[in-house]
């Protein structure tokens, strides 16, 4: 069992880290699926994570609003079941500033397999 | 009726209808409530916005009842209580929005989705802006001519029964109307502005012919009261113009119904 100051920093240092994450991530998604829905994307996120990196509804829409802004995706409306409902796919700027993320991820990959190594 | 008397019943009315927003958050109806396509299709965006709009005209009201109380003019009575609803307006919209999209991340859709209707409101736009452009390029020419006080309005037998200053007779309708057209017209973009007429190609292109066949309407018409106040036409070319104005609208109402049943 961890104190309450600990969980609190717990809570907030695994939010700080998972923002860019999730960012990542939803990219990523949206690179290898190509257009998909708000719901789709939460979905897929579960099944990799095994329910462990499921964003609030709330987190999720600042991501996905969040990226919309910088110009990584884009939304468009489409009608479904009588709703309007709304997808995203990622734009050109999006693909590149990914695969420079990717670049960062490797880099980290490979600093904390070495400090796996260390222990 | 004195000023006092109206700014009061003005703050009142505004009490009356922010309790009444706020006693009917909880469920959506037709009657009474912040009512636009978001919180029509969502009860949590319903909810969240109305409980929104409910207190801030409370609170808005009994700040406009203090300034009545405390003597303050017409206009700028008018212009703040104008400041909040258009506030009311824009933070309400972007309420019910939010919300909207929110829960729309947790309500199951199809992962791809199916035919997508691209609005483009780019032309309709561009011809309104031209109609108002061509509006003040033609008081332009026309301004030296015009009379210290001008006709702003006519009775029915085309006779002029109504009059205002040169400037505001001129560019007061204008510039207060022709937004109106504009706002709407741009907010089709919008899924929530009016979600029958979005999901059909049909029914926004209607819509977007109608707002513009309005501005350009209107154009035309305070084009002619330019012309009659300067001497050049006659009022009977109001009157028929007014005609034909109304026939059109008519026509046009009548065809974004038809439209909306018709589908894509």
């Amino acid at each position: 069992m961890l104190g309450k100051s600990e969980e609190k920093a717990l809570k907030k240092l695994r939010k700080e880290l998972r923002s860019g994450l999730y960012s990542f991530l939803v990219l990523s998604i949206l690179e290898k699926e190509g257009e998909l829905h708000g719901y789709a994307i939460r979905k897929r996120l579960e099944e990799l994570s095994d329910g462990k990196l499921v964003p609030s509804e709330g987190a999720l829409y600042d991501i996905l609003k969040g990226l919309k802004k910088l110009g990584l995706l884009q939304d468009s409306w489409a009608e479904a079941g009588g709703r309007p409902r709304k997808y995203y796919s990622i734009t050109e700027i999006g693909r590149r500033v990914l695969a420079q993320l990717r670049d960062e991820v490797k880099v980290i990959e490979s600093v904390l397999e070495k400090l796996e190594g260390f222990e | 009726m004195s000023e006092l008397v109206f700014e009061v019943f003005i703050s009142l009315t505004l009490l009356a209808a922010g309790l009444l927003t706020f006693a009917f958050r909880k469920g959506r109806n037709y009657f009474i409530g912040f009512r636009i396509g978001y919180t029509y299709m969502s009860e949590r965006a319903w909810k969240e916005t109305n409980t929104f709009a409910g207190l801030f005209m409370v609170v808005f009201s009994i700040l406009l009842l203090g300034l009545a109380l405390a003597g303050v003019g017409i206009l700028v009575f008018t212009l703040l209580m104008l400041a909040g609803v258009v506030l009311l307006t824009v933070a309400g919209f972007r309420i019910a929005k939010k919300a909207y999209e929110e829960e729309e991340l947790s309500i199951e859709a199809p992962e791809k989705p199916s035919e997508k209707i691209e609005v483009n409101v780019r032309p309709y736009l561009a011809i309104q802006l031209l109609g108002l452009a061509a509006y003040l390029v033609l008081l332009a020419f026309l301004w030296n001519g015009l009379p210290g006080r001008v006709a702003i309005h006519f009775s029915a037998s085309g006779e002029p029964d109504n009059f205002a200053s040169k400037t505001l007779g001129t560019l007061l309708f204008p510039l207060v109307v022709y937004p109106l057209f504009l706002v709407m017209t741009y907010f089709l973009k919008e899924p929530a502005f009016a979600p029958l007429l979005r999901f059909s190609r049909r029914g926004w292109k209607a819509f977007a012919e109608f707002t513009t066949a309005m501005a350009i309407g209107i154009v035309v018409i305070d084009s002619l009261v330019l012309l009659y106040n300067a001497g050049y036409i006659t009022s009977g070319w109001i009157d028929y113009s007014v005609w034909a104005f109304l026939v059109v609208t008519f026509g046009m109402m009548f065809r974004i119904f038809w439209a909306r049943g018709e589908g894509t």
